[in-house]
């Protein structure tokens, strides 16, 4: 039987690695694309590691799954606002993993989003962002975190995030932790590319797949140091030192993906994703500054401002702390959301009634779009979707407005004397338009088609696995990439509709607000990122 | 008598759940290469002789729901002192806190 191998790589980008294909930085990858298929890979709304990568693996919007952010916020009966972290038992929909399972099928998932605290999987899995001291936790079965940590070809604690590196992706780094970052990135790249690896070549599961974010980690904070539309025309010699490493950092990734699709073998139906694409943000937008000269947020009186181009606070405590949130009627709770949420009011709190809800969207809408920037008189922000108005169902905490930045960055949350504010230096930022690259024995040949959804993608592995697709996947099974695409015809899973997940290990009812504000106590007491 | 009853019952529950804490507690850090001089007891402190974190506390506060099987523990009540954070929390602390709220 055919076996399927997935490689994400968060927030890789052909505008990249099309470049390094041609130079020679990524010759195995370049490989790949000449004797696969290659195209872009539209990413959801918000194109954000969480949503992005669990729409991924459950093939439905995340409308449908629930998980919009990192964090999701929830709402106290005094009208303040909290935050607490989204883990495997905010997911509304069944994985790729347990629809495999339910067909005789076994599944490694490593290091994907959203997978903690694990659950039942027959094979195996292990979940991304978990800081190492809880790696047990994220891993099923419970030998499998046994077998990782007597491994000897890598410290396991390197498939750890650590989180206070984490929050560097939004905030920077300063001068002497940069060659740092960029090698912890390698590390842990090649780390999981082992544990892949090892797992193929002694319990070789019909479905493996395993994510690399390394490229999400090195391009958040180096991007003018790789892309060619930034490169200074003489550069100094710290920064062709720092891009050096940066091009070996890929050239580091061509030799991961290389070793697993060896490993994988000729058989295998090879594909490449990432969850979005990346590309430069050069400026800051003040989106919660804009919402209080409106009127509709106020500000604490301690509250801290966005400089230094920061995007939010430093504490979490303080995060939560810098708005009178009895006094505000809509906020923007984290940059990675670019959304605003809108609060409900009732008798003792601001907020929007029902009733008047529809007219106070519209407005907002029409205001934020005709928003001006100051300085040059251009529209600022771009796009604004009224998330509840589309008459689609959703999954709370659905933002009730997500806005796109002309420059495709994330807002900043703080208070800020100027809404606008252009950036020393630009950043690396999300994209749209991720990259899909299809290799193996029912795959074309040295073909791009027109860009697929990463919707597409749970029905894909479905079809190279022989497997029926729940009828209720919002994708498609592209069969433009498949050599047998004529032959092709979909294959429809009865009863029609996807499974909820069912957690053997620890049973969990629907969250309470009260488990939710206990969680975010804890990040606010313990100030969210030591 | 029905006071001893009571009292001896309490003791009982108290002691379930001192038993529970310190093995979700022995779990949560057995990979973590501690040097301890002692086991884990009524008085070790999280911070101080476990090195906990942030999110160690979030980690460790999420096992204790699922082990008792209880939603929505108020733990900010454990953390927080006239509106101020707390220095230290000790397991007796915990335990306090979960006899209260169970």
């Amino acid at each position: 039987m055919k076996k399927t191998l997935m490689i994400g790589l968060d927030g890789a980008t052909f505008s990249l690695l099309k470049p390094f294909m041609k130079d020679g930085t990524m010759p195995f990858l370049r490989r790949l694309v000449d004797e696969g298929v290659h195209a872009d890979l539209m990413s959801t709304r918000n194109p954000l590691t969480p949503p992005a990568w669990i729409s991924m693996v459950t093939g439905r919007s995340p409308h449908v799954h629930g998980v919009y952010d990192f964090l999701r916020p929830s709402y106290l009966d005094d009208g303040s606002v909290f935050l607490s972290i989204n883990d495997s038992r905010n997911i509304s929909c069944e994985t790729i993993w347990a629809m495999v399972n339910r067909h005789g099928r076994r599944a490694t998932s490593l290091n994907f989003y959203g997978m903690c605290p694990a659950f039942q999987v027959d094979g195996y899995l292990a979940s991304g962002f978990v800081p190492w001291k809880h790696l047990r936790r994220g891993m099923y079965p419970p030998s499998f975190f046994d077998m990782v940590r007597s491994m000897e070809a890598f410290d396991y604690r390197s498939l750890g995030m650590d989180i206070s590196e984490e929050k560097k992706c939004l905030q920077g780094l300063v001068e002497d932790e940069q060659e740092d970052w960029i090698r912890l990135q390698k590390k842990r790249d090649t780390a999981w590319t082992d544990l892949c690896c090892h797992l193929m070549r002694t319990d070789r599961t019909e479905l493996t797949a395993v994510v690399l974010d390394g490229p999400d980690k090195l391009q958040h904070l180096f991007w003018r140091y790789v892309d060619a539309n930034y490169l200074p025309e003489e550069p100094d010699e710290r920064f062709i030192h720092i891009r050096d490493l940066c091009l070996e950092f890929y050239a580091q990734l061509d030799r991961n993906i290389k070793s697993m699709v060896e490993t994988a073998g000729p058989d295998t139906n090879v594909i490449l994703t990432s969850d979005h694409g990346f590309g430069a943000t050069t400026e800051v937008v003040y989106i919660n500054e804009w919402l209080s000269r409106r009127g509709l947020l106020t500000w604490a009186n301690d509250a801290e401002d966005g400089g230094a181009g920061n995007l939010t606070a430093n504490k979490m405590k303080d995060h939560l702390g810098m708005i009178d949130w009895k006094s505000t009627t809509a906020f923007c709770p984290t940059p990675s959301s670019n959304a605003i949420y809108v609060k409900k009011g009732n008798a003792t709190t601001n907020g929007v009634k029902d009733g008047e809800y529809l007219e106070f969207c519209l407005n907002l809408k029409r205001e934020l779009l005709d928003y001006r920037d100051p300085a040059s008189g251009e529209q600022v922000i771009v796009d604004v979707d009224l998330n509840k108005l589309e008459g689609t169902p959703y999954v709370e905490p659905s933002p009730d407005i997500s806005i796109r930045l002309r420059d495709g960055g994330f807002v900043s949350i703080l208070k800020s004397d100027e809404i606008v504010v252009p950036r020393e230096n630009p950043e690396g930022t999300h994209r749209p338009n991720g990259i899909f690259v299809a290799h193996g024995p029912d795959v074309k040949t040295g073909v791009q088609v027109e860009p697929l959804n990463l919707l597409d993608i749970t029905p894909l592995l479905l079809h190279f696995l022989g497997l029926p697709a729940p009828e209720n996947l919002e994708g498609r099974v592209p069969s433009e990439i498949l050599r047998s695409e004529a032959a092709y015809a979909p294959r429809i899973e009865q009863p029609n509709v996807t499974k909820l997940p069912v957690r053997s290990r620890r049973k969990r009812e629907d969250a309470s607000p009260e488990e939710k504000e206990a969680l975010i106590s804890m990040l606010k007491v313990l100030k969210y990122i030591d | 008598m029905k006071n001893t009853i009571a009292s001896m019952k309490k003791t009982d529950t108290r002691s379930e759940i001192e038993t529970t804490v310190i093995s979700v507690l022995t779990e949560l850090v057995e990979d973590w290469d501690l040097e301890m001089e002692e086991e884990l007891n009524a008085n070790t402190r999280l911070i101080a002789d476990l090195g906990f974190e942030s999110i160690d506390v979030v980690q460790f506060a999420v096992s204790l729901e699922q082990s008792f099987g209880k939603d929505g523990l108020p733990f900010e009540r454990l953390f927080m002192r006239n509106g101020d954070y707390v220095e230290e929390i000790l397991v007796c602390d915990v335990v306090q806190f979960l006899e209260n709220n169970l």
